[in-house]
């Protein structure tokens, strides 16, 4: 039988009640949201941290100190030691290091009690087996450089190892200071990211890759146990989601967010900002091409840009440092007469180019094509047509960068983009890819490579001259040169206490704790 | 009906073959690979070479095609180059993300296109049509990018009913699940609807002017039931198979939808995996989202035969 109209009215009324009472019978996720953001009035230990972060995590390229990993990697896995904020490197798991009068031997001592997450002690033999992880160019270490210059690692016993060198080596501190110690059982496990083992406060439960990561407190860690009972890593790939996810309440730490998004939250007392690594963006050109085969020309262009105007525009003058060099500030020895080499002087771009010739030459700028590249690409453009050349842009999504930039093939001027790691200036003359041997800039005389061994072969006293001579070196001959330094920024919320940075700003959360 | 299927079978197999040699070649055609990736932007040659051989990357295109054809047909998807897990494990963690945005939003897809299209098509009420037609302009004129940005600033920000950033899984929790479900999937069912209801409407007013439609009118039919019983039951036909290539759609607008959401679903798997050139999922992830429109299109045909009797499968 049909229904009448008033059945019918009827049954609507009483679906909408229905839904209505299942609904608010239904918890809000939006005020589950809010508890979570809502934190007790001191600080208290337990809770959950929640971490944003842009890119996935790469537990799979440990040995390769990617950004990616900056979230959990020092929070989990330890080194031997680890460089302060006058880069002096600290007792970490090595408590104890001599140096022979040559330099040419180094005896370690480790820290005893220090156990792995799978309940084994840690001993020299764990050491010896990650220096050499970090030597297998299969590992893609940055440092691994470093650690195939050893001639042999000696065990002596489970807490002395002795490691010879085939030459002197200033800069073995920034090989222990980015080779995590990890056990020879459990090195497959990282392949896969199904089981990662270290010493640190905390243990790795888990990784659903692109999408999110779980980390413990580890209860049997050698030094002070953690504050909180866990961290939750989020991966976050859409800029605005992150800023979604902090402002919804989400997130209580975002890693890698938009200089842009992070401007925003700034001024809002509800987040706190903290600076950590540095990262340089370099301009080169390439001495085979011309017009950039005369040194004229090639300092010219560095005299055309705006340093200013980039600092300001893209990266925001509370997140860069104007500056001409690859050092950051910290380093020992640092040329501070030489930071502003090249000021913005249009007028002596126009002079120079004219002396080489190069007025009205075509340029094809090669960029990384990353929001702020491009857009410090596009201030550069602007200023080179400013002085007279005729410059293009040639923007090259990221792996194809990639692929490009080892082969040491970007064209005649590139953009590129090199993370500082706070490592000394001798590691960055062989990890940057800018400065090394095979750069994109075709660069290589017998004067840069005599500059660069008095500097790795420089004493204490040699060496602040060494660095001054080989920098200003560079600067001269302008095959590559900084346009800014950009310093990585970190939002937290700021209800978040005694987060603290490694030197290449991976996060150290054993101090962490959230209050209000 | 089995027969109909039967006889699709051989074109089915012949898609997915050509599907498997375009889904191999054209990741490659891409510069970088796996092992570059893995390796990072300052690795040496000699590093990236490494990690290359390691891959086992450096065997011929042929070689490694059949190695990976061999193992498809043999339901091993293989291994990620760049994750080292099982290809499969990696898609079927993140499928359930996906299939529930996409089901909740063909929902609301169906719902808002058929009802605005049954709104705009119905020769009553010219109001009705006024505002359909408005309606449907606005929505096809908006992407569904800015639809989802404009839900999350509505009920995220400025009246904070629902979440706007992450997911729980329905499986976990069904209400919670639930509220961070619903703007993900309105967004998306608003941006595809539009089509559907426009097809609909013009194809309803076509049909008003028939002959069967006069005679049931002139035969005493009430309004309602010419509308429902005679224009709508004839005007599905071609909305039906609208849906049916909508739902193809709906997977490639969940990329966006998934980054703006912040859930972890295959499209932000597809994107990661071209974008770390991961090979092996990217040829998996193409090959699935063919035998998707394939399948689409299939149930679309059955579908379609059922509701409109001219129309025979064997046919």
């Amino acid at each position: 039988m049909a229904m009448t109209r008033g059945a019918k009215a009827l049954s609507l009324i009483a679906a909408l009640g229905v839904a209505t009472a299942t609904l608010s019978g239904c918890q809000s996720a939006v005020q589950l949201e809010d508890k979570k953001s809502e934190a007790p009035a001191e600080i208290v230990a337990g809770g959950t941290l929640h971490l944003a972060q842009a890119g996935d995590l790469a537990p799979m390229s440990v040995m390769a100190e990617r950004a990616a990993n900056g979230s959990w990697a020092s929070s989990v896995l330890e080194t031997l030691t680890m460089y302060d904020a006058d880069m002096t490197p600290q007792p970490v798991l090595a408590t104890d290091w001599t140096l022979s009068d040559d330099g040419l031997t180094m005896q370690l001592t480790l820290r005893e009690g220090v156990k792995f997450h799978n309940g084994r002690e840690m001993t020299a033999d764990d050491v010896k087996f990650s220096i050499e992880l970090s030597a297998d160019p299969a590992n893609a270490a940055q440092v691994g450089f470093i650690a195939r210059t050893f001639t042999s690692i000696t065990v002596d016993s489970p807490t002395q190892l002795t490691i010879e060198f085939g030459a002197p080596t200033p800069n073995v501190f920034d090989l222990f200071e980015q080779t995590p110690i990890v056990p020879e059982e459990a090195w497959k496990g990282f392949a896969d990211g199904s089981s990662i083992i270290g010493t640190g406060p905390f243990a790795f439960d888990s990784w659903s890759p692109g999408a999110e990561a779980h980390l413990s407190r580890y209860d049997d860690y050698w030094g002070e146990p953690a504050l909180l009972d866990d961290i939750e890593i989020a991966v976050i790939t859409d800029s605005t989601a992150m800023l979604n996810a902090v402002r919804s309440g989400r997130a209580d730490v975002a890693l890698q967010m938009q200089p842009v998004d992070v401007t925003s939250l700034q001024a809002d007392s509800s987040y706190k900002v903290i600076n950590t690594s540095a990262s340089a963006y370099p301009m080169g050109v390439s001495v085979e091409v011309a017009p950039f085969d005369k040194k004229e020309a090639r300092q010219a262009i560095q005299y055309a840009v705006d340093r200013e105007r980039i600092a300001e525009q893209v990266l925001g003058n509370d997140a860069s440092r104007v500056t001409d060099l690859f050092w950051e500030p910290t380093v020992p020895g640092y040329p501070a007469d030489l930071e502003n080499y090249y000021s913005y002087d249009p007028e002596k771009a126009k002079d120079l180019l004219e002396q080489a010739g190069a007025v009205g030459a075509e340029v094809e700028i090669t960029t990384l094509g990353l929001p702020a590249n491009t857009a410090v690409a596009e201030i550069v453009r602007n200023n080179l047509e400013e002085v007279g050349l005729k410059p293009t842009l040639n923007v090259q999504e990221p792996q194809a960068w990639d692929a490009n930039q080892v082969k040491g093939e970007l064209g005649a001027m590139f953009l590129p983009l090199h993370g500082l790691g706070g490592v000394q200036p001798v590691t960055l003359l062989d990890r940057l890819p800018s400065l090394r041997e095979g750069n994109p800039s075709h660069f290589w005389t017998d004067e840069y490579v005599e500059l660069r061994t008095d500097l790795i072969t420089a004493t204490e006293d040699e060496y602040a001259d060494a660095l001054h001579a080989l920098t200003e070196y560079v600067l001269d001959e302008a095959f590559t040169g900084v346009l800014v330094q950009s310093i990585s920024q970190v939002v937290t919320t700021a209800d978040v206490n005694g987060i603290s940075f490694t030197s290449r700003g991976y996060v150290l959360a054993g101090d962490a704790s959230i209050s209000e | 009906m089995l027969k109909f299927l039967a006889k699709k079978i051989p074109s089915i197999l012949l898609v997915l073959f050509a599907t498997s040699i375009i889904a191999f070649l054209l990741p490659r055609m891409a510069p970088g690979d796996p092992a570059q990736a893995v390796a990072g932007s300052d690795a040496t040659e000699e590093q990236v070479a490494a990690i290359r051989a390691a891959m086992g990357l450096d065997k011929s295109l042929f070689v490694q095609y059949l190695d990976w054809l061999g193992g498809f047909v043999r339901g091993d998807l293989g291994m990620s180059f760049v994750y080292n897990r099982p290809v499969s494990e990696l898609i079927l963690d993140r499928a359930e993300s996906t299939i529930e945005l996409a089901l909740l939003a063909s929902v609301f897809m169906i719902v808002l296109g058929i009802g605005l299209g049954v709104m705009g098509g119905a020769a009553r009420s010219k109001t009705a049509r006024v505002v359909a037609d408005s309606v449907n302009t606005l929505l096809i004129a908006v992407p569904a990018f800015v639809v989802g940005l404009l839900l999350i600033i509505l009920f995220g920000v400025v009246w904070r009913l629902l979440p706007v950033s992450g997911e729980v899984s329905l499986s976990e929790d069904f209400g919670i699940g639930f509220q961070y479900l619903l703007l993900p999937a309105l967004a998306l069912g608003l941006a595809l609807a539009p089509g559907i209801a426009r097809l609909l409407q013009t194809t309803m007013l076509a049909t008003q002017g028939e002959d069967f439609v006069d005679l049931a009118r002139a035969k005493g039919a009430s309004p309602r039931r010419l509308t429902y019983r005679h224009v709508l039951r004839t005007s599905l036909g071609a909305s039906i198979v609208a849906i049916g290539m909508r739902f193809g759609e709906l997977f490639g607008g969940a990329i966006i939808i998934e980054a703006i959401f912040a859930r972890n679903g295959l499209g932000q798997l597809i994107v990661q995996a071209v974008n770390s050139r991961d090979y092996l999922l990217v040829q998996v992830l193409i090959m699935a989202a063919v035998l998707i429109a394939v399948i689409s299109q299939l149930l679309t045909e059955v579908v379609l035969a059922a509701m409109d009797p001219r129309i025979r499968l064997e046919d």
